[in-house]
C-alpha cells in the first residue's frame, strides 16, 4: 500500500496524520480521507483497495475445504464420543456448562488424558488453567493411573504432559489467555487441548453491577472469545471452556401454578421446558428428562454475547439428590454444528465419566 | 442539498414502495439503476414511467426497454433451500432470490449456518464468508454428500454426475477473524465476483459477530452502513444472491427478541427470517419480504441426511403461537 501511497501522493500526508498503516485506512470512510488527505475520491478509492489487499489477499487467504482425518479429541467413551459427534472439535471452542459437581471437571481431566492416546494420529498434550481454588490433584492421579494402565503408559509422563496454570483474578486471566497463552502455544507445538476450568470464576467476585462495569466485562468476555477463537484455528487446538450456571428467575405470576402436576410436585414451568422437549435421551424411548429438568433450567452465566463466542454446548446434568435415588447424571448436546441435539445418561467412576445406556 | 424522493413523487404506492426497500433519493436510484428496481419492486409500467421521468428527466435511454429485461430476468432462479416450503415462499425463484440481501436471523443453536451450509452446497459456485468459524468441513461434505446422490440418483447419463469434491470445490471459503479483515475483503468483493464470474450466491455468516462491543458505536454504524451498501450493490450489480446471518437481542421491555444491528440495517435487507426452537420443532418466520408475501411460518426439520423437510400441517395455529411471544418482530 505505500508504493500506491507515494504514487498517489499521499504518503507524507499519511504519516503526517498517523494513519500510515493499512488497518487504520480501512476502517475509515471515503469522506473521512477526503477531508484529511485533501483529494479526490477515485484516489480514495485506490488506496483503499490497495490496503485491503495488503491486510487480507483474498486469492492467498482462500481456504480449501478439506478435513483432517482427526478432526476432535474422543473422550475414548464410545457413547459420549457419538453424541458429540466424534468428540471435542479441533480449532473451535467448546463450552461445558452445568451445576457444581456436576462432572465438569471430570470431563475435561479425562480430556486433557485420552488426547495423549498413542492409539490416535492427532496425539499431543493439554493446557489446564484452572481458577477454582485447588488444581484436582487426586483425582488427576486416580485417572492418570487408569489411563496409564489402559495406555500402557507412565502415569507420571501423562501428567507431565499437562501444563497448568493458577488463574487467581479476572486481571490475571485476561493475561493469561491474551499474552501468555499464545506464547504458550506456539512453542510447544503438540499442545491440542486447552481447557479453562472455569471462565466464569474469576468475574464472581467483581462487585460491579454499575452500568459501565458490566459493559467493560461484556466487552472483555467478547475480546477473550475472540482471541481464543484465533488461538484455536490457528494451532489447532480443542479450546474447551467451563462456565457455571445460575438459577433462573421465574416471575412469580398466577399463572404458575399450573405448574403442580398431578402427583402435586413442582413441575417444570411451562416455558423454560419448552426449550428442551425436543430431547430424547440416547436408548430411552420415554425420556426421563423431568429428573433433570433442575439442572436444564438453570442459565449459564455470562449472558448471550458469551455465547455468540462458543461454537459447540455441552450441558452436564444431574437429577436432585434425595437420600431414596441414587443420583442420575446426564450429558447433553445443547447446539453444535455438527450434530443433532441428543444426550445420554452417564456415570462418574474411576476411568472418568462413561456414557450409559440402560 | 438532495431532495428526498417524498418530494418529488405523488404516487403513493410507489412512494411506499421505494421507501421500503430504501431508496431515498434520486442518487440511489441510479446507482443501482432503473431496470433492476422495476424488477425488484414490482413497478406497474405507470410506475417505471415516473421514475424514468425523474432519472432522466423525460428522455428514455434505455437500450431496451423494461419490459424486456423483465421478461429476460423472468429466467433468473435462486438457489434452493432444500426445503419445499421455503423454497415456495419465493415462488418464482424457488430458492432464496437473486440481486438482493435476505437476512437469517436467530440465537445460537437457531440453524442459521446449517442454511447457510446447504445453501452453499446448492449454489452453482458461491463465496462463504465466515466471521464465527462455525463451519465445519465434515458437515459440509455431509450435505454435498447427500446432493451428490440426490443429483446422480436422477440423473442417467454417466456424464451428469458429479463428485463431492466438484462440489466443494465451487465453494470459495474465506475465514476473517475482525472487522478489519471484514472491510478489506469486502473493497474487493466487487474484483473478486468480476473474476468468479459463475458465483451465484454470497454468504456472510455472521454480520454481527465482528461488530460486536469492543469498537466504538460511531465506528460499528460506519462500518455496518459500508456493508450495508455495498452488499446491497454488489448483489444487484453482479446478480448474486447475498444471505447474511445475525443475532437477536433482548428487548427487555416486552420481553421479547429484536434483530441486532437496528433498523437501517434492517432496511438493506429485502427479505428477513427469524429462526427458533420451541418445544419438538423448529421454525422460520419470514417476516419482511421484497415480494409482498405475507408474514409466514414455516416448520422445518435439520437431519443427518442435511435436508430440511417441513410439515404441511396447521401452518395456521402455528403462527398465532408465534405471534404472542414474539409481538415486537416488526
Amino acid at each position: 500500500m505505500d508504493q500506491v501511497a507515494r504514487r498517489l501522493g499521499l504518503y507524507s500526508k499519511l504519516e503526517e496524520v498517523g494513519s500510515e498503516s493499512p488497518n487504520d485506512i480501512l476502517i475509515k470512510t471515503v469522506g473521512e480521507l477526503q477531508r484529511l488527505l485533501n483529494t479526490g475520491e477515485a484516489e480514495i478509492l485506490e488506496l483503499f483497495q490497495a490496503a485491503a489487499t495488503e491486510v487480507y489477499p483474498w486469492k492467498a487467504q482462500q481456504q480449501s475445504i478439506s478435513y483432517h482425518e482427526a478432526f476432535a479429541v474422543a473422550t475414548g467413551n464410545e457413547v459420549i464420543d457419538r453424541i458429540l459427534g466424534g468428540g471435542f472439535p479441533f480449532g473451535s471452542i467448546t463450552e461445558v456448562v452445568g451445576e457444581s459437581s456436576s462432572g465438569k471437571t471430570q470431563l475435561c481431566l479425562q480430556l486433557c488424558l485420552s488426547v495423549q492416546s498413542p492409539d490416535i494420529s492427532c496425539q499431543g498434550a493439554a493446557v489446564y488453567l484452572h481458577s477454582e481454588g485447588q488444581f484436582p490433584t487426586v483425582r488427576l492421579d486416580q485417572l492418570a493411573q487408569f489411563y496409564g494402565h489402559k495406555y500402557d503408559m507412565d502415569p507420571d509422563a501423562l501428567k507431565r504432559a499437562i501444563h497448568t496454570m493458577y488463574i487467581r483474578d479476572r486481571e490475571m486471566q485476561y493475561r493469561a489467555l491474551c499474552y501468555q497463552l499464545p506464547v504458550l502455544l506456539a512453542r510447544h507445538k503438540n499442545i491440542r487441548v486447552v481447557v479453562i476450568d472455569s471462565i466464569s470464576a474469576p468475574y464472581r467476585g467483581d462487585n460491579t453491577n454499575k452500568a459501565e462495569g458490566r459493559f467493560d466485562r461484556v466487552s472483555e468476555i467478547c475480546e477473550i472469545g475472540s482471541r481464543l477463537k484465533q488461538l484455536a484455528h490457528k494451532y489447532h487446538v480443542a479450546v474447551i471452556v467451563i462456565n457455571q450456571v445460575s438459577d433462573t428467575v421465574v416471575s412469580a405470576t398466577p399463572g404458575n401454578n399450573k405448574n403442580k402436576n398431578t402427583n402435586g410436585n413442582n413441575g417444570p414451568p411451562e416455558a423454560l421446558m419448552a426449550n428442551w422437549m425436543d430431547f430424547n435421551l440416547e436408548g430411552f424411548n420415554k425420556s426421563p428428562l423431568s429428573l433433570f429438568w433442575t439442572s436444564l433450567t438453570k442459565k449459564p452465566v455470562l449472558g448471550k454475547s458469551w455465547e455468540t463466542s462458543i461454537t459447540t454446548r455441552v450441558r452436564l446434568a444431574r437429577s436432585i439428590m434425595t437420600d431414596v435415588m441414587r443420583t442420575r447424571r446426564a450429558l447433553f448436546v445443547e447446539f453444535s454444528p455438527l450434530v443433532p441435539r441428543s444426550g445420554c445418561e452417564i456415570v462418574i467412576d474411576e476411568g472418568g465419566v462413561r456414557g450409559k445406556i440402560p | 442539498m438532495e431532495r428526498s424522493l417524498v418530494d418529488l413523487i405523488t404516487n403513493a404506492s410507489l412512494i411506499k414502495k421505494l421507501e421500503q426497500s430504501g431508496y431515498e433519493s434520486i442518487i440511489d436510484i441510479k446507482e443501482v439503476g432503473v431496470v433492476q428496481i422495476t424488477e425488484e419492486l414490482q413497478l406497474t409500467t405507470e410506475e417505471v414511467e415516473i421514475i424514468l421521468k425523474l432519472v432522466h428527466g423525460g428522455h428514455i435511454v434505455a437500450s431496451q426497454t423494461a419490459e424486456a429485461r423483465i421478461k429476460a430476468d423472468n429466467q433468473k432462479i435462486g438457489i434452493s433451500f432444500s426445503c419445499k416450503a421455503l423454497d415456495k415462499l419465493f415462488d418464482r425463484y424457488k430458492g432464496v432470490p437473486p440481486s438482493c440481501i435476505t437476512e437469517l436471523c436467530g440465537e445460537p443453536g437457531s440453524g442459521k449456518t446449517q442454511i447457510c451450509m446447504q445453501l452453499a452446497v446448492n449454489a452453482p459456485e458461491c463465496i462463504y464468508i465466515d466471521t464465527e468459524g462455525s463451519l465445519f468441513p465434515r458437515r459440509l461434505r455431509q450435505m454435498a454428500e447427500t446432493v451428490m446422490m440426490n443429483h446422480n440418483a436422477s440423473s442417467d447419463n454417466n456424464n451428469n454426475k458429479t463428485d463431492v469434491d466438484s462440489i466443494l470445490n465451487k465453494i470459495h471459503y474465506f475465514r476473517v477473524y475482525d472487522h478489519v479483515q471484514l472491510i478489506a475483503l469486502t473493497r474487493q468483493l466487487s474484483n473478486m465476483l468480476d473474476e468468479l464470474a459463475q458465483v451465484k450466491l454470497l454468504v456472510l455468516d455472521s454480520i454481527t459477530y465482528p461488530l460486536r462491543t469492543n469498537i466504538n458505536i460511531k465506528l460499528r454504524n460506519n462500518i455496518l452502513s459500508f456493508l450495508g451498501q455495498n452488499l446491497a450493490q454488489l448483489a444487484s450489480r453482479h446478480q448474486v444472491a447475498v444471505v447474511v446471518t445475525n443475532y437477536v437481542t433482548e428487548d427487555r421491555l416486552n420481553t421479547a427478541v429484536t434483530p441486532e444491528l437496528g433498523d437501517e440495517w434492517g432496511r438493506r435487507c429485502a427479505n428477513r427470517f427469524f429462526l427458533y426452537r420451541t418445544r419438538e420443532q423448529r421454525y422460520a418466520r419470514y417476516y419482511k419480504s421484497s415480494l409482498g408475501t405475507k408474514d409466514t411460518t414455516i416448520r422445518f426439520k435439520i437431519t443427518v441426511s442435511e435436508h430440511f423437510f417441513i410439515h404441511a400441517a396447521s401452518l395456521g395455529k402455528v403462527c398465532i403461537f408465534i405471534r404472542n411471544i414474539y409481538r415486537t418482530m416488526v
